[in-house]
């Protein structure tokens, strides 16, 4: 059993309609969400954790839906925004007085040794936190308990590398049971070239490519030659060709069977080669 | 279960601000009463009015944007607005024992005064006891937080103008409404009066009722509304 499916996921607002978005995750792996500013990530996600209701479509997480069990739906779910979710005026031990009372699986101690670890202060207002606290007191508070899966939307954005590093070493030791999973949307495509095992990719609401990131990789190739040597024909080949005063960059598509010119440079692309070019 | 859990998120929106309210209210509520001359009754009314007040606090701390934190915990979002009620009943109640005290400690320092009754007899022409008093004014406390949680409910997210005078419009008549009628009571019909000092009971419990009945309906609506 998947252990995230989501099926035919449809939101309308006034200029945007996130529209029939479908994807599962199996247990034990990371999925990276991406697409530009605007794509419907935060929307997806939002609508996943049930923090905006959706207009169509099925939702199950461990084959549940929150219709029929939304406190235990909740209690599956960590999830870290880029935006502080906690009021302003509560403290951290106020914070923790609130997830004791309202989550079974809450791990004080474990909560604590993270405030220690990360030195978050106790008796300042989380208003006076800096955005970097506030995003590891989100870690801290979903970590502490026992999730199925952590839905991450732009978390690690504004973290210093050192930190974004041990987050994502977190990450993996989360899924290491092969029994949780994470749903990770970031701009910083370099953390998910090293940990994601999917890649689902959106624009302007609709579905791009979703795939294994080690088949995405090698399913395309990213091309560098010469403008005067770029034909109609080698053009019409070649995804969203990027010309500049050195030459062009495109991406080829190796499914399409055996016709990558010869003369051109070719190298493995990183994800955020794909995306750039595919949104071209 | 959880609707307690909720009430203790209100309170601990709010806590910071309550040492002040302890500090302020007994002596506004002292000082009005020995001004207006009707000690008892002041002291219970002005001290239930912060009670509406702080029933309506946890209401000003609800930025849509600082919401994220309790919609995500595992909990219905009916007993979310349930325990919001369980608050300002709360609220309410701690105001009648400061009013209740703050009337017990003005007697002490002033043996001829006006609790209020002599003046209501003069209006009604009964005199009502101050149970009588404290089950109408509680009474007519819970109707205001009613009111007020229900609209706060309705629109909140949507219209931060209506919340903020629906935080405060219901206090306000319930203190200064009260007042003028205490003030310039006579031409207030004296059959409404009498009626509800020789049936306080029955209109107390007719308040609760609809208090519990405003607070299903809120509950009912947001829950829908998710």
């Amino acid at each position: 059993m998947e252990l995230l499916e989501v099926k035919g996921l449809t939101k309308r607002y006034k200029d945007f309609l996130l529209d029939d978005i479908s994807f599962s995750i199996p247990p034990g792996f990371i999925m990276g969400y991406i697409g530009k500013n605007g794509a419907g990530k935060t929307t997806t996600l939002s609508a996943i954790t049930h923090l905006i209701k959706a207009d169509a479509g099925e939702i199950c997480l461990e084959g549940m839906t929150f219709r029929k069990d939304p406190v235990t739906y909740r209690e599956k779910i960590g999830y870290v925004g880029d935006a502080s979710y906690f009021p302003a005026d509560l403290t951290r031990n106020d914070i923790r007085i609130i997830l004791r009372n309202f989550y079974r699986s809450f791990d004080e101690k474990k909560f604590d040794d993270y405030m220690e670890k990360w030195e978050l202060p106790k008796n300042l207002k989380i208003k006076k936190y800096s955005r970097g606290m506030k995003v590891k007191l989100m870690f801290a508070s979903a970590l502490s308990r026992d999730t199925r899966i952590l839905i991450l939307d732009e978390a690690t954005n504004g973290l210093d590398p050192m930190v974004r590093r041990e987050i994502l070493e977190l990450l993996q030791e989360y899924i290491e049971d092969g029994k949780r999973s994470v749903l990770f949307s970031t701009h910083i495509l370099e953390d998910l070239q090293n940990i994601a095992d999917y890649i689902y990719f959106i624009d302007s609401g609709k579905k791009v490519l979703f795939d294994t990131k080690d088949e995405l990789l090698e399913t395309y190739l990213l091309v560098k030659g010469g403008t005067e040597e770029l034909t109609p024909v080698i053009e019409k080949n070649l995804t969203g060709i990027v010309k500049n005063g050195y030459g062009f960059e495109a991406l080829y598509d190796t499914g399409k069977g055996d016709f990558l010119p010869t003369g051109f440079s070719v190298e493995k692309p990183t994800i955020d080669e794909i995306m750039v070019h595919m949104l071209q | 279960m959880r609707i307690l859990k909720y009430t203790l998120i209100d309170f601990l929106k709010v806590k910071k601000k309550l040492g002040i309210f302890l500090l302020l209210v007994p002596a506004c509520a002292l000082f009005m009463g020995a001004e207006s001359g009707a000690m008892n009754t002041m002291a219970v009314m002005y001290c239930l009015f912060a009670g509406i007040i702080i029933a309506g606090m946890p209401y000003y701390y609800e930025k849509s944007e600082e919401m994220g934190f309790f919609f995500l915990l595992p909990g219905r979002t009916e007993e979310q607005i349930l325990g919001h009620f369980l608050f300002g009943s709360l609220s309410l109640l701690a105001g009648l024992g400061l009013g209740i005290f703050c009337s017990c400690v003005s007697s002490l320092f002033h043996t001829e005064h006006d609790t209020g009754n002599t003046l209501l007899k003069s209006i009604s022409g009964n005199e009502p006891g101050m149970s009588e008093l404290i089950l109408l004014l509680f009474g007519a406390g819970l109707i205001c937080v009613a009111v007020q949680d229900f609209f706060c409910t309705l629109f909140r997210f949507e219209s931060v103008q209506v919340m903020n005078i629906m935080r405060i419009l219901p206090g306000f008549i319930f203190f200064f409404g009260l007042s003028m009628l205490l003030n310039y009571g006579a031409k207030t019909p004296a059959e409404i009066l009498k009626f509800l000092f020789s049936h306080s009971i029955e209109a107390f419990l007719s308040c609760l009722a609809a208090f519990l009945l405003t607070a299903f309906l809120s509950s009912m609506i947001a829950k829908a509304r998710e």
